[in-house]
């Protein structure tokens, strides 16, 4: 696999972790009470999204990268972006692009 | 174009057109992304509202707690509301501004004597068209000791020279020769009409100008209005960008299907 590769599936693995504290932050405010340690600690939270909103802008522009290299289909393309979005699905949406990236070794 | 024995090359324009999910696709990615942007630079201007109703909002204090007479007017100050205790000046102390802070209207400006300062703060009573014929009359001023709301301002730039009582602006460095008085270095805007006439009769009082927010109060959500936008544009170009390879690629299989058929496999081996 190309360094890119390998980037991308580090980088969708530390995204996908990050998306499941921030979409645990958000639920942990809404569903508990004012005082809970959920909303005491909204503020590293908000840290915490930030960063994920950061990164998944590198993710996306190195899975931009990747599929401009291998010529991938638009679709497979697009539903690699938006799974990356999904808690849990991410994880699967990384292995579905590991396996095609090692089916079919870079072109160029 | 194509050679005889083979079909004819798909029109570039057939070629985007089969791409027409992808199209849709885009339409709909770049509209949500600038909708996105759009409601948070309404979440930033309305947390910019928020800002400038606080600051209105604010109950009124004794000015004293807030500024003194021969104190500069802070930035903090603009804006304020507070209460004075004191005298107005005698009537014919009272002066006329007329200029482009008036906005073409005509505000009538007395010196109000604020208990144990020693010296006179300008409050604006109220303002009238500037052609009125009350113009020509000047407004009493209620005897006795008064308490009034104003909001205060800071003073105003490049004011003339009283003539006939009137000036241009509200300049308290210049104004300071004009009248007999130690003068607060910024005036106030009446804030409430009281039945005493403080507010000059028959005139309106003059509204606030919004309270100057800083731009930065609400930024996140203006940044992440710009990171909308910064995806939609993304959209555009990753948009442009597949569906071009994709015309591409058909061009090239149709080509080499053609090529193929033209050129059977004599032309390997020889």
């Amino acid at each position: 696999m190309s360094r890119l590769a390998v980037a991308y599936r580090v980088l969708a693995w530390v995204v996908g972790v990050n998306l499941l504290v921030v979409f645990a932050g958000f639920f942990g405010k809404i569903l508990t009470d004012e005082g809970s340690w959920w909303n005491r600690n909204q503020d590293t939270f908000l840290v915490i999204d930030q960063v994920h909103g950061f990164l998944f802008m590198v993710l996306v522009v190195i899975i931009a990268v990747l599929a401009n290299r291998h010529r991938w289909k638009p679709v497979f393309t697009i539903t690699t972006m938006l799974l990356a979005t999904v808690p849990f699905v991410s994880f699967w949406a990384e292995r579905r692009t590991t396996h095609v990236l090692r089916a079919e070794p870079a072109p160029r | 174009m194509s050679s005889p024995g083979g079909p004819a090359a798909p029109s570039t324009a057939r070629l985007w057109l089969r791409l027409t999910p992808l199209h849709l696709f885009a339409v709909v990615a770049v509209a949500l992304c600038i909708a996105g942007g759009l409601w948070q630079l309404n979440a930033y201007e309305s947390r910019q509202g928020d800002a400038a109703r606080e600051t209105a909002a604010e109950p009124a204090r004794p000015v004293g707690d807030v500024w003194g007479l021969g104190q500069p007017f802070r930035e903090d100050l603009q804006g304020r509301r507070v209460t004075v205790e004191g005298r107005f000046a005698p009537v014919d102390q009272q002066l006329w501004v007329r200029g482009r802070m008036t906005d073409g209207r005509t505000w009538l400006v007395a010196p109000f004597l604020v208990d144990g300062s020693d010296g006179a703060l300008l409050v604006v009573r109220g303002s009238v068209e500037s052609s009125e014929p009350r113009d020509a009359v000047i407004p009493a001023v209620p005897d006795g000791r008064q308490q009034l709301t104003v909001v205060l301002q800071p003073s105003q730039g490049g004011g003339t020279p009283l003539v006939d009582r009137t000036t241009t602006a509200i300049t308290t460095p210049s104004l300071l020769n004009e009248l007999p008085y130690r003068l607060w270095s910024g005036y106030g805007l009446l804030a409430t009409p009281s039945s005493d006439g403080a507010q000059a009769d028959g005139w309106t009082l003059v509204a606030p100008p919004d309270p100057d927010v800083s731009w930065t109060v609400g930024l996140k959500n203006l940044a992440y209005a710009l990171q909308w936008w910064v995806f939609a544009l993304f959209a555009v170009f990753m948009w442009w960008r597949m569906s071009r390879d994709q015309v591409d690629d058909a061009r090239a299989r149709h080509a080499a299907a053609v090529h193929g058929r033209d050129q059977p496999a004599d032309s390997l081996g020889a």
